[in-house]
């Protein structure tokens, strides 16, 4: 049986603006299991990225977290709800014990001073060092492991002296610099060009397993899930469609969404067959459609998908769905 | 600096045109002028027609428009165009005045600064609570209230009720002259006693005259700072664990790019925006002696005065190029 | 989606609608209807943007200095239209040429007046008591009436210089940021002269050189001196004083629009480089289409709060040049001219300053935390990030749209 590091239960974060309320993310939970790489995977908008930021409370107003846990397992055995916990202590965790890598190396970066100040900065803050100055020298080493070249220079560079793949390395580094428990990955590929994205996705890999970190990786693009993931979360509009193993998910779908989703695609585990839309389009998350909020889009809809709200069930061993079907 | 040398030989070209281009709007405000204002410099109704004659030959008005630009122009550069009203050279007489009025502009923009940078970063600190928007009204009642209300306002709180000011005459300068502007050589010098009455006689017209700038800069500064504040790069850094006061370090740098490009900008403008506060406060500046020559239809000091203020502008354009570049190292000259 | 789920229902939270955002959705919507009548179809056409200026006023709504500002710019409006007819005495009417004591009477007293006039070739006589409940000017005229009388002055002066300078401003900028080229360097350069001129200086020279020009053309075209009169609801009489006051009007035009070009220039070459101004070139779209009917609506918003809050300047700097004593003189009711009387008698005849001084302080003040409110709501990113408070929880039917 995996241990659980992260358990995400029924978080909702809702955001407050003059066009309505945008419930970004309603009833998520999930378990983050220790040493795996987990993806969270959807469509832009489905709330992924707002899933992740949530779990050390990265919301900003006018979003706001209105429910849910995140029962975070420390090393010694204890456990504590990460949206409890007072402004000062979930600091000491944030890219300290859980670090996030952003999708944009461009602008994740301050500007203004250089990238080794940023990284030892990270040090810094956490006491991993003394000072600005030692944080500075342990950066060479930082950026070393992150393979930038010639390290030694580089820290005294400022980030538009360097490319869009350099940069993300150097945000790579901000987020490994303390060895943190759970490294957060939001798209890190994206903005990058396909060159440098495989790279970037094999930099990740090697340091997880030299690490032996766990990682949540947040993508929309399954080759990148099926290549680096072990476990699969699928999300729709706010909600979690979908979770089991890698090989269970693209194997054997069990939510349409999902099996609409990989028909969209080419199957990364399966032989290329023709391509397909999914018909309609994404809800708008003010007024989310009741029941299953994919009946609109659903082929399999019926009375029950429009009325009634589906719980995740257990199909097999470690494949939950949440659909009425089953 | 290689660069910079070469920027600034590039950027002074740029400004030929316009010192040019501004002194011939004010040429050609003054040629289609209707009144004769000869008669005036000559003084007035009882002028013989003698003296007329020749003041029209001194100052080539009998000549085409062309010649009369010329001559005026060419009578700046070499300080030999004199005022008609006290027979001084013009740039002599803006010489003196531009002492009283750049230090008018330190005063005020001391209190622009002492007021808008602390003010508009509270302001954006506390965003969305009461404070801020306290402080926003704030600023828009010091950008909404004519300079000669707040004088009149000011003059009957600190001079006639508890006489904080001296309203009249200039203090003598320090006797050891290094800058050339009193205030900053007694300060130099450690003159205590010429500071002191610098300021008696300064402060008011300067927090005077920096009332609206600093309403003006409170309002760019919090804009500024929250627009550094959304970036991306602030949530890294809270996602790094960075803790508030240093997060607030990092944007407000950032924040501080444009505010201090910005603060050239309001030093030339406050130089150039004196006209009332000199005239309610009886300092003798260059605001003072630009409404002079229009009221006294005084052309050749009209053209120097209007010549100075076109400098002043693109000067304070240059530094605030200047300074981005050296602030921000994205920037290269 | 609506048809799948009106069976259901759900508890949810949304925002009340206050009183205010009943008002502007019933404001809105007859816009909409008023220009549905002179463009057919236009109403179903826009319905998203309908939906949109709805949701902006309740952003507005949600905003107390912006409403504070709004109420203060339409009691403006209104005293400005209203204003000369509201006073009680007639601007042109000078108490002091009966009885001196009106001269600079305080606030609260009452002056009795013997007087004799002449109307219509008529000798007048007859006796009045005026109560001055501000106070009276230096010709023994109620403040309290030539403020009102002033309102028109200040509104006219206002509009008109809004309407003229940054328009102007407006097209020079999208022709220079459209076009590019030759015509952008000499638009530009000649915006920057003007730039580089303090404004109050230009201003001031040319309302010294002005007057007699501008007096000279009314005197030959007297329709343009009946306009002018009715617009500032002046009596015949004081045409002799109009040159003055217009030679300000045209100061400030010529003033007001180098500031214009410059924004509309930036955000045209901006807006330039995107794919739909490229779309419309390539069907063969004139460039005249392409910039007022395509690129100005996207470049408009700060542009409307930067006229916004110019209505207020506008206001300052004319009263400033009248404190100077250029631009309007008396008779002719104007605000910074009665300031400028009372800085002479300064601070015996304090309400001279004080009453007129509070009065062009709110209404620049009313237009600025409007143009403030405005900043905040035209612009897509700090609308979005305003965070709005849940008034109350409503059972409702689900999935149908409050938005």
């Amino acid at each position: 049986m995996p241990e659980p590091l992260i358990e995400i239960k029924n978080l909702s974060v809702y955001f407050y603006t003059y066009a309505g309320i945008v419930k970004a993310i309603e009833d998520v939970s999930f378990d983050i299991y220790r040493g795996e790489t987990l993806a969270l995977v959807g469509e832009t908008g489905c709330g992924k990225s707002v899933t992740s930021r949530a779990i050390t409370r990265l919301i900003e107003s006018p979003g706001r977290i209105v429910n849910g846990q995140v029962i975070y397992h420390k090393d010694d055995g204890s456990k504590v709800d990460l949206l409890t916990l007072s402004d000062e202590e979930i600091r000491e965790i944030r890219g300290n014990e859980i670090a996030y890598i952003f999708q944009d190396p461009h602008s994740s970066l301050d500007p203004l001073y250089t990238i080794g100040y940023q990284v030892g900065e990270a040090m810094e803050v956490h006491g991993k060092v003394k000072n600005i100055k030692e944080g500075i020298t342990k950066a060479v080493n930082v950026l070393r492991e992150v393979m930038l070249p010639d390290p030694e220079n580089r820290v005294k560079n400022y980030p538009h002296e360097l490319s869009g793949g350099m940069k993300q390395r150097v945000v790579i580094g901000v987020g490994i610099a303390n060895n943190p428990r759970l490294l957060i990955a939001d798209e890190p590929t994206t903005a990058l060009d396909v060159t440098v994205q495989a790279q970037i996705l094999d930099l990740l890999n090697e340091l997880k397993k030299k690490y032996n970190a766990t990682v949540l990786l947040i993508t929309h693009n399954l080759g990148v899930v099926a290549e680096t993931a072990q476990r699969v979360v699928v999300m729709y509009a706010g909600k979690i469609v979908e979770i089991g193993t890698v090989d269970q998910v693209f194997h054997n779908p069990l939510h349409p969404y999902t099996a609409a989703l990989l028909k969209a695609v080419p199957n990364p585990l399966g032989e290329i067959e023709t391509l397909e839309s999914i018909p309609g389009t994404v809800p708008n998350l003010i007024t989310p459609p009741t029941g299953c909020r994919f009946h609109p889009r659903c082929p399999f809809a019926t009375q029950t998908c429009r009325t009634e709200v589906p719980s995740l069930k257990e199909i097999e061993p470690n494949h939950f769905v949440a659909c009425h079907r089953y | 600096m290689a660069g910079l040398g070469k920027f600034l030989v590039r950027r002074g070209l740029t400004f030929v045109p316009t010192l040019i281009g501004v002194t011939l709007i004010v040429f050609i405000i003054a040629y289609v002028i209707p009144a004769n204002p000869v008669r005036a410099w000559a003084g007035g109704e009882k002028a013989t027609k003698a003296a007329v004659e020749l003041i029209k030959a001194e100052y080539h008005l009998n000549q085409p428009w062309y010649d009369q630009y010329l001559f005026l122009i060419k009578g700046l550069f070499t300080n030999s165009l004199l005022d008609p009203l006290n027979q001084v050279p013009v740039f002599t007489n803006i010489g003196n005045r531009f002492i009283v009025t750049f230090q008018l502009a330190l005063f005020a923009f001391f209190f622009v600064v002492l007021m808008g940078l602390p003010l508009g970063i509270i302001s954006a600190i506390k965003r969305n609570s009461i404070t801020d928007m306290v402080l926003r009204i704030l600023a828009l009642v010091f950008i909404s209230t004519p300079i000669y209300v707040m004088a009149y306002l000011f003059i009957w709180v600190f001079f006639i009720h508890w006489n904080l000011t001296t309203l009249a005459g200039i203090p003598p300068a320090p006797p050891h002259q290094i800058t050339h502007i009193p205030v900053i050589d007694s300060i130099i010098t450690l003159n205590w006693s010429n500071f002191v009455e610098q300021v008696q006689r300064f402060w008011l017209p300067g927090f005077t005259l920096g009332i609206a700038a600093a309403g003006v800069l409170m309002r760019f500064t919090r804009n500024s700072f929250l627009e550094a504040y959304s970036r991306d790069s602030t949530l890294f850094l809270k996602a790094k664990g960075v803790p508030k006061s240093r997060l607030y370090r990092h944007v407000l740098k950032n924040a501080l790019v444009p505010v201090i490009t910005i603060l050239a900008l309001q030093f030339g403008g406050l130089l150039a925006g004196t006209p009332i506060t000199e005239t309610i406060f009886n300092l003798p500046g260059i605001g003072l002696y630009a409404l002079q020559s229009v009221m006294y239809l005084d052309f050749p000091a009209l053209i120097g005065v209007t010549f100075l203020y076109a400098i002043v502008f693109v000067t304070a354009n240059l530094i605030a190029d200047i300074l981005y570049a050296l602030v921000d190292p994205r920037v290269r000259f | 989606m609506g048809n799948n789920t009106k069976e259901a229902y759900e508890e949810r939270e949304e925002y009340e609608m206050s009183i205010l955002d009943k008002i502007s959705d019933k404001i809105i919507d007859g816009v909409a209807l008023f220009i549905n009548l002179i463009k057919r179809d236009w109403k179903k056409r826009n319905q998203s943007k309908i939906q949109e200026w709805k949701l902006m006023a309740y952003a507005l709504n949600r905003s107390p200095p912006a409403l504070l500002g709004l109420v203060i710019v339409i009691a403006y409006i209104i005293l400005g239209i209203i204003g000369p007819y509201l006073a009680s005495w007639p601007y042109d009417f000078f108490p002091v040429m009966y009885n001196s004591t009106s001269r600079l009477a305080a606030p609260g007293s009452n002056v009795f007046l013997n007087v004799t006039m002449v109307k219509n070739w008529h000798v007048i006589h007859y006796t009045t008591t005026v109560h001055y409940s501000i106070g009276s000017d230096l010709f023994g005229r109620d403040l309290l009436s030539v403020l009102l009388a002033g309102a028109r002055t200040a509104l006219v002066l206002d509009v008109f210089i809004i309407l003229i300078g940054p328009t102007f401003g407006i097209i020079l900028g999208l022709i220079s940021g459209y076009h590019g080229g030759a015509i952008d360097e000499i638009i530009m350069r000649i915006t920057d002269m003007f730039l580089a001129f303090p404004g109050l200086i230009l201003a001031i020279a040319l309302s010294a050189v002005l007057p007699g020009r501008i007096q000279n053309f009314l005197n030959y075209h007297p329709f343009a001196q009946t306009l002018v009169l009715k617009l500032f609801a002046l009596e015949p009489r004081d045409v002799n004083n109009l040159g003055k006051l217009l030679a300000v009007f045209v100061a400030l035009i010529i003033v007001w629009w180098p500031g214009y070009t410059r924004i509309a220039r930036g955000s045209t070459l901006t807006e330039r480089e995107n794919l739909y101004v490229e779309a419309a070139r390539a069907i063969g779209l004139s460039s005249r289409t392409i910039m007022f009917r395509h690129i100005l609506p996207n470049i408009i918003g700060p542009i409307l709060v930067m006229i916004t809050m110019d209505f207020g300047n506008v206001i300052l700097t004319e009263a400033g040049l009248s404190f100077l004593g250029l631009g309007a003189v008396p008779p002719i009711p104007d605000w910074g001219n009665l300031i400028n009387q009372g800085a002479q008698y300064f601070p015996q005849a304090w309400w001279l300053v004080a009453f007129p001084g509070i009065v062009i302080v709110t209404v620049v003040l009313g237009w600025n935390l409007l143009g403030d409110g405005l900043r905040d709501i035209l612009d897509p990113r700090t609308r979005r990030s305003m965070e709005f408070k849940v008034k109350k929880k409503s059972r409702t039917e689900g999935g149908e749209s409050n938005a």
